[in-house]
């Protein structure tokens, strides 16, 4: 197989699409999501990279003028494909699985917190090892919008991915991240205020 | 809602490593492949793009996507060769 430079990929995968470069582009997809997935699919690993290409093959030549030139070709390329992979596996993974069912079935032991108060009305409590899961679980009911809630217990605790919570939330991946990451930098304020620790602090203390 | 006692740890551990900017799932897609070819290099890809690092560190899907991405490069280099 050629090897080729990011212009000659560029320029090969435009219009007029060169036959040769794109059987090659195929063939080093194949070989790369036959080795990715290769501990993850145990039957008609063939078939399946082959639909997975296919799909990567014509994402990639959509948006070929975006790739900036900043990473080989070949890894920008092969990204696009993994990306393509993964998303598929765990949409199939969880397509069955809803919301509601992962958040209100808990596997492990369900914590139920010594105070049932709304700690908000009770600030700068004294903190121990004891304690501190009360005020993390009260924190998580009550600084948290619902969505957050939602959202935060789905992938903590039910290990749902984030773009499987978010296809089932109705929104998209980046949107959700954001719910999530104001969520925690909310929690993380609570917690200083509640506690007059920092999150890290508060961990040293519970690792003791 | 029914929070487990594992999860109240794990809000916590996460909260230990939020930061007040934090890369979205595209924006890390967007850089991963830059931060892949450096890391593949033997340079250190954390050093210039942190933010990179603590989102693949913080996000399961997407450090699970970066890992299969160094097993297929790995595979075709392999291959090439």
């Amino acid at each position: 197989m050629n090897r080729r430079t990011n212009e000659e990929w560029v320029q090969q995968l435009s219009d007029p699409i060169d036959d040769q470069a794109l059987s090659d582009l195929r063939e080093i997809l194949l070989r790369g999501l036959r080795a990715s997935l290769s501990n993850r699919i145990n039957t008609d690993l063939d078939a399946i990279t082959e639909d997975f290409a296919q799909d990567a093959l014509l994402k990639i030549l959509k948006s070929i003028e975006t790739f900036r030139g900043e990473s080989r070709f070949t890894t920008w390329a092969q990204k696009i494909a993994i990306h393509v992979a993964y998303t598929e596996l765990r949409r199939r993974r969880w397509k069955d699985i809803s919301l509601q069912e992962i958040v209100e079935t808990p596997e492990g032991d369900e914590y139920t917190p010594a105070i049932l108060t709304d700690p908000a009305t009770n600030p700068e409590q004294e903190v121990s090892q004891n304690n501190i899961f009360d005020i993390i679980y009260n924190m998580i009911e009550s600084d948290l919008t619902e969505r957050q809630r939602t959202a935060i217990i789905a992938i903590l605790q039910g290990g749902m991915p984030i773009d499987q919570v978010a296809e089932k939330m109705d929104t998209n991946r980046n949107a959700l991240y954001k719910l999530i990451h104001d969520a925690r930098k909310r929690l993380q304020q609570s917690l200083e205020d509640r506690t007059g620790l920092t999150a890290h602090e508060v961990l040293a203390m519970f690792e003791q | 809602m029914k929070i487990e006692i594992t999860t109240l740890k794990k809000v916590l551990k996460s909260l230990t490593i939020t930061e007040v900017e934090e890369l979205t799932c595209s924006e890390c897609f967007n850089e991963i492949d830059q931060y892949v070819d450096m890391l593949r290099e033997g340079k250190s890809p954390a050093d210039v793009m942190p933010l990179v690092k603590h989102h693949i560190t913080l996000c399961p899907p997407c450090r699970e996507e970066f890992e299969a991405l160094l097993v297929a490069l790995e595979a075709i280099d392999a291959d090439l060769e």
